[in-house]
Parts: C-alpha cells; structure tokens; sequence
C-alpha cells in the first residue's frame, strides 16, 4: 500500500481542491477563467465538474428533503445537524415563500430541456411551490397545472441572464426577464430571482434554457431564433446556456410532489 | 444572531455538499460522512476564529474534515464498520475504486497521524504538493519529504508482511 500507488490525475488538470474553490466562488477572476478555459477543452475535466456538480445537486436535494415542508410555521428544531441543515434551508426557503406570490403567465407555456449544465458553474434552479408545500425543483421535474415556480441562479460572474422556454407546441415563452433585455445580474449561489411564474393548463414537456450573456441580448430576437430552431437551439456567441426540463401531467390536487429523474 | 445565522447558512450552502462528498470518499458510510458534516460544521459555529481566515475557506475545511475523518477510522468501535464499507462514488470524483479505498482506509488507520493526512490528500484527493502544502501550512519540499516517508512506510508494510 501506498508503495506502489500513483496519482491518476495529469498535472495540468483540475483538482478537487480547485473544482471545489471554484463552486465555493472563492477564486479570483484570472484563476476562474484559467479553470473556466480548461474545462471546456479538457475532457476529464468536464466529466469531473460535472460529477461533482451532480453530487452538490443530490447532496442539495437531500439536505432541503431533511426540514419540514415549511420551516418557517414548523419551526426549527432537532439535532444539530438537522438545525444547521435548516438554517440554511430556512434562508432559502423563506426568500423562495415571500417571493412566490406569483403573477400568472400569461403567455400559456409550459416547459422542458435537456438537462445539460453549463460549465463554469453558472446555472439555475427552482422552488417549486404546490398548495402550501414548497420544494426544490430537480433538474427533470414533473409538474402539474397550477404549480409556481421561483427561479434561482448561481453565477461566479457578473453576467446577463435570461430564461426562457419551448413548450410541446413549440411556443416560446420568456420566463425572465419582463423587460426586453436579459437583465444584469451579480455573482451568487441560488439567488433568487424576482418574480415566479404559475404553470398553466398546457401539458406535455417543456424545455427551460437560461443564458448567461456576456450582453444584453434582445429577447425578441431570442424568442424567433429558439422558435425557429426548436429542440435544436443553441446558447448564442458570447452565452452559456444551462437547461432544465418539466414534464406537465394533470394529478390530483392532493398528488405529493413527484421529483422525476435527476 | 440572525446575521451569524445568515453567515452559517452562506458557508453550509456552498461547502458542505463538499465536506459531504469527502467524508463519503474516506469513510465509506453514509451516516458517519453525515455525522462528519454535523461536526465541522458546528464546530465552526462554535468556534468561528479557528478559521482565521489563514487560507481559503475550502482549504481550511480540506483540514478539518480530514482530521475528523482520520479520528473515526481510528476509533476501536466504529473501525470494524467503516473497513467494511464499499459505498462508490463516481470515478470522475475519486479515483481509487471502492475495494482499493477500503485498503487505503485500513492503511490510514495504522498510518502515523502526519503521514495519514497527506496520504488522504495525495492518493485519495490526488491534490499536488503545492496544495497539499497550502493545507498543511509547510512548504512544498515538506510535503514531497512526507510523501517519501509514506512510500517508505508502504515498503516496510510489504516487507513485514512477505516475511511472516
């Protein structure tokens, strides 16, 4: 043991140390980027950002499964870990509730997308509210009409986001922002954004994407190119692109939340 | 209260998932990597200045997880358990495969505590010595000497084992 052992990692790829200072937001903008440049040309890499980001996602997904439905009427109590795991489900969750006081689409979409994520650690997430329960949405969601959402995203950067989606009828929908523009946003981790959409009576699957933009893209023409392009759409010059699927069934307004594949 | 509560919350949501994925790697149970997470974390709750902010928040917890990690592996009651444990992990994130990490994990267990950590950090977290030296607060010439010892100890073993 440990004689004969050699390290399977090349030297000029990516440790766990960096991967992790890096979702932590902790590096600095060169370093970030040298990482960032890596990644996408780096086969490993990019298998290895994406393991551990799916890792963070089930570990997240366990920990928000840990607390009460509603921490904040439950009250928080229990053994240490599952107070700590509150304290921080709390914060989400109570930004998540005091901003899910929704605003019907009007637009009628519904949603889904290939779950890819982007690299760099820049993507979105949900809550996802049913009656008085609220949980974190999976990256493939099952949905029902009537469902709110409330988008986050994490961004190590500042950038420009928008988020829109593809509908089973190939309707476009512009989930964020109501502006004309993707909006500008400031480097965090599961910020909420603020406003949140309620699913309508559509069914089928609908693909969400969410740029990061280096510019404030016209959301005009973004809505007629991933209408025009359909499932085949692309992140434009100077985007990444993350996306998230929902599949909208009709269940019964007493059905549990059903996470669906992560 | 509210602003340390908030200050915790920010630090767990960005870095347990990582103490998580760690104490998995070298307990193999999901349970005690929990258990593992409960105490880093309250323990910097309780003791904030520990930290110091000497290094990188993700640095720091690299140490203190290890320590936490290395302390159960060596307690007599849980050894038996925790040598048995065969939870996988994606090789994308550790490189040694289940069967191989249950050795490294009986190896850890014999190891002196300076050689252990870095045979966590080197052959488990496969960090450079550059890092590990960032961790362990030494010089990088420091951690390629223990890496030699670790070697040398990996020798010995063998050679003890070859003439029983």
């Amino acid at each position: 043991m440990f004689s004969q052992m050699k390290q399977q990692r090349p030297e000029q790829c990516i440790s766990n140390l960096r991967f992790d200072a890096l979702a932590a937001d902790e590096l600095d903008a060169s370093e970030r980027q040298a990482l960032e440049q890596h990644v996408m040309r780096c086969v490993r890499c990019h298998a290895r950002e994406r393991a551990l980001s799916e890792l963070r996602d089930r570990f997240d997904a366990q920990e928000r499964g840990r607390v009460p439905a509603d921490p904040i009427a439950s009250g928080v109590r229990g053994k240490p870990r599952t107070w700590l795991a509150a304290v921080a489900v709390t914060v989400a969750v109570a930004a998540a509730a005091a901003l899910l006081a929704l605003s019907p689409r009007g637009d009628g979409a519904s949603a889904v997308a290939p779950t890819e994520r982007t690299k760099g650690g820049e993507h979105i997430a949900f809550f996802l509210k049913r009656g008085d329960q609220v949980q974190r949405g999976a990256r493939e969601q099952n949905v029902q009409p009537g469902d709110k959402l409330r988008f986050l995203y994490s961004a190590p950067r500042a950038r420009y986001l928008a988020i829109v989606s593809l509908d089973s009828r190939h309707q476009v929908s512009i989930f964020y922002p109501e502006s004309e523009r993707a909006e500008r946003i400031e480097p965090g981790v599961d910020v909420a954004l603020p406003s949140a959409v309620e699913l309508d009576g559509a069914l089928g699957e609908e693909r969400v994407y969410a740029l990061f933009c280096d510019v404030p893209l016209e959301l005009a023409g973004l809505r007629a190119e991933l209408g025009k392009q359909g499932a085949a759409f692309g992140a434009p010059a100077g985007c990444t692109m993350d996306a998230l699927v929902l599949r909208r069934a009709v269940g019964s307004a007493t059905r549990p939340f059903d996470q669906g594949q992560r | 209260m509210a602003e340390a509560s908030e200050r915790i919350a920010e630090i767990y949501a960005r870095h347990a998932a990582s103490v998580y994925r760690r104490a998995l790697a070298l307990l193999g149970d999901d349970a005690e990597a929990n258990e593992v997470v409960q105490d880093v974390f309250v323990s910097l709750l309780e003791r904030p200045e520990q930290f110091a902010a000497r290094s990188q928040l993700s640095t720091f917890l690299y140490s203190v997880t290890t320590h936490a990690c290395l302390n159960r592996l060596r307690n007599q009651r849980k050894r038996a358990l925790l040598l048995r444990s065969r939870v996988e992990l994606p090789p994308a994130v550790v490189a040694l495969d289940a069967e191989l990490l249950a050795r490294v994990r009986g190896a850890l267990q014999r190891l002196p505590a300076p050689l252990a950590e870095v045979a966590v950090y080197y052959f488990v977290d496969e960090l450079s010595l550059q890092e590990i030296a960032e961790i362990l607060g030494c010089s990088r010439k420091r951690v390629s000497s223990l890496v030699d010892q670790l070697a040398a100890w990996g020798r010995e073993q063998e050679a003890a084992c070859s003439a029983k």
